[in-house]
């Protein structure tokens, strides 16, 4: 009997450990929770999901100063959230991600809440339209195959308003799945549109934002001719912290023929070593497996107001990259830093101080060749010195 | 002054020969001496600023005691010939004193130059 009930216990508790990570998803439409059943399976694998109205008093993100989950799911509406943006956007802040389902008759709540990430929807009631890249025949539902950092082979379907991305170059907000060359969309005739766009902060919390909800709908993820069940499950892990996560640890810089780590101070002109181990989490392991990094280039940069030295880090065994290089022949306070940008990763930004001193008074070189003619003439007086004192003292 | 002159002595050359004739002739052996001793120390000067500007003075510790020492044993022997000449002496000491004087500056130039080579 008591076996039974402990089966029965470890079963139920199997699928959700203690420590798993608890997801909301805010809708106002339960006509969603039908249509996106496949969307919602995929979450549930991994997270413990919460399903709340929009509209209803019965969630708080945050109680007595803690948050209560750890990551958000928002189907946009045509009213505005009880939450404040503030307290959405102090969530994100907070390191926690945010996957943001809009459509095209969202309320300026959410238009405004986009703009905070660099993003921009399309018009009230525009949607993209394609005339070459679509679903047979219907110019409304367009495909593309323009996947940035995610890995999704197969073409992509959507349907409703697309997105823009600040016109400046940033290098935090991302376009995943952008336009095919021919769509266009209302007055935008560029074909810089976005149908899933992100953006990565600093402190590498992940916003991902789609022009309309349709994209993860059950309709075009059991179509197995399309890429958008790949693109559900790329999307759930980018976007929620799973793939590609990054994490740089054991830092060491000493001398080249020592074996002192981080030592005192350096002196001009010597050999250094640095060597620092990066891992990338692999979801699949659930472990952190060494980060190859392709065409080279953790770079690390010798700086002290400006770099003296910026080359590619090479990368040795297991997780390490290390680099061997001489000292400039100048003073001060160096900084070692890696700055690591690239999109989809999480950014890497690494500085650690060392201080390079002068030559002491008995370390320049002794006996050089170049002062012969010093040296000679030196002692050259004082012999004839000598010889002038037997001559002028022997003279009568 | 009884041989024949073979050069103008308002030219260069006679002055230069005039001079040399009465050098050799007027000043005891002892000046002699020391005016080669000077000579040499100020022919080691030149040798070394003509080393100077072809190479550049990179050790320029070495380059300043170079210099200095056989610089400074010129003007110290100069100093000294002054004395020990009647017609220009400067000071109202006796030779001898002069002498030790001379042999004290030395030593302590040669202390300075050494202490500076390196």
């Amino acid at each position: 009997m008591i076996k039974f009930l402990i089966l029965i216990l470890g079963l139920v508790f199997a699928g959700t450990p203690y420590n798993q990570k608890k997801v909301l998803v805010l809708s106002d439409n339960p006509a969603v929770y039908v249509s996106h059943s496949q969307f919602f399976n995929l979450l549930s694998k991994t997270y413990r999901v919460d399903y709340k109205n929009i509209q209803s008093n019965t969630f708080n993100l945050q109680l007595f100063g803690e948050w209560q989950y750890d990551h958000l799911v928002l189907f946009s509406t045509t009213n505005d959230l009880k939450v404040s943006t503030q307290e959405l956007l102090d969530f994100y802040d907070s390191g926690r991600n945010i996957l943001l389902l809009g459509s095209t008759d969202q309320s300026k709540y959410f238009r405004k809440f986009l703009n905070s990430f660099g993003l921009d929807m399309h018009e009230y009631g525009t949607s993209v339209i394609d005339y070459f890249n679509n679903i047979k025949g219907n110019h409304n539902i367009v495909t593309t195959t323009n996947v940035n950092i995610l890995k999704v082979d197969k073409p992509v379907v959507h349907q409703g308003a697309g997105l823009a991305m600040t016109p400046y170059e940033t290098f935090q907000v991302y376009g995943l799945v952008r336009g095919s060359e021919t769509a266009f969309s209302g007055s935008n005739l560029s074909h810089n549109i976005i149908y899933v766009g992100a953006t990565q902060g600093r402190n590498n919390a992940r916003f991902v934002a789609t022009g309309s909800w349709e994209i993860l709908s059950d309709e075009y993820l059991n179509n197995s001719n399309l890429g958008n069940f790949e693109l559900t499950q790329e999307i759930i892990r980018w976007g929620f912290g799973q793939s590609k996560i990054l994490k740089a640890e054991n830092l060491i810089h000493r001398r080249l023929d020592s074996d002192d780590i981080k030592p005192y101070n350096y002196r001009l002109r010597e050999d250094c070593y640095f060597s620092i181990d990066i891992f990338e989490w692999d979801y699949q392991k659930d472990q952190w497996i060494p980060y190859v990094s392709t065409d080279n280039d953790v770079i690390l940069e010798f700086v002290m107001l400006d770099p003296y030295y910026r080359v590619p880090l090479k990368k040795g065994q297991g997780a390490k990259y290390e680099l061997s290089f001489k000292i400039p022949d100048v003073y001060g306070v160096f900084q070692f830093k890696i700055n690591y940008l690239k999109p989809g990763y999480t950014f890497l930004k690494i500085a650690e101080k060392i201080t390079v001193r002068p030559f002491r008074h008995d370390e320049y070189g002794r006996y050089l060749v170049q002062a012969y003619p010093y040296y000679f003439s030196s002692f050259g007086t004082m012999a004839g010195f000598v010889v002038f004192l037997i001559a002028f003292l022997l003279n009568k | 002054m009884s041989d024949t002159k073979f050069v103008d002595e308002n030219s260069l050359i006679g002055i230069a020969a005039s001079f040399w004739q009465q050098y050799s002739t007027k000043t005891p052996q002892k000046l002699k001496i020391m005016d080669a001793f000077s000579l040499y120390c100020f022919i080691l000067v030149i040798i070394q600023l003509f080393y100077c500007t072809l190479v550049g003075d990179f050790p320029r510790n070495s380059f300043l005691s170079g210099i200095f020492a056989a610089a400074g044993a010129m003007i110290i022997n100069i100093c000294l010939r002054k004395q020990l000449n009647p017609e220009t002496k400067y000071m109202e000491i006796s030779n001898e004193r002069a002498f030790w004087e001379y042999l004290a500056a030395m030593i302590v130039l040669f202390l300075t130059v050494i202490n500076f080579l390196g």
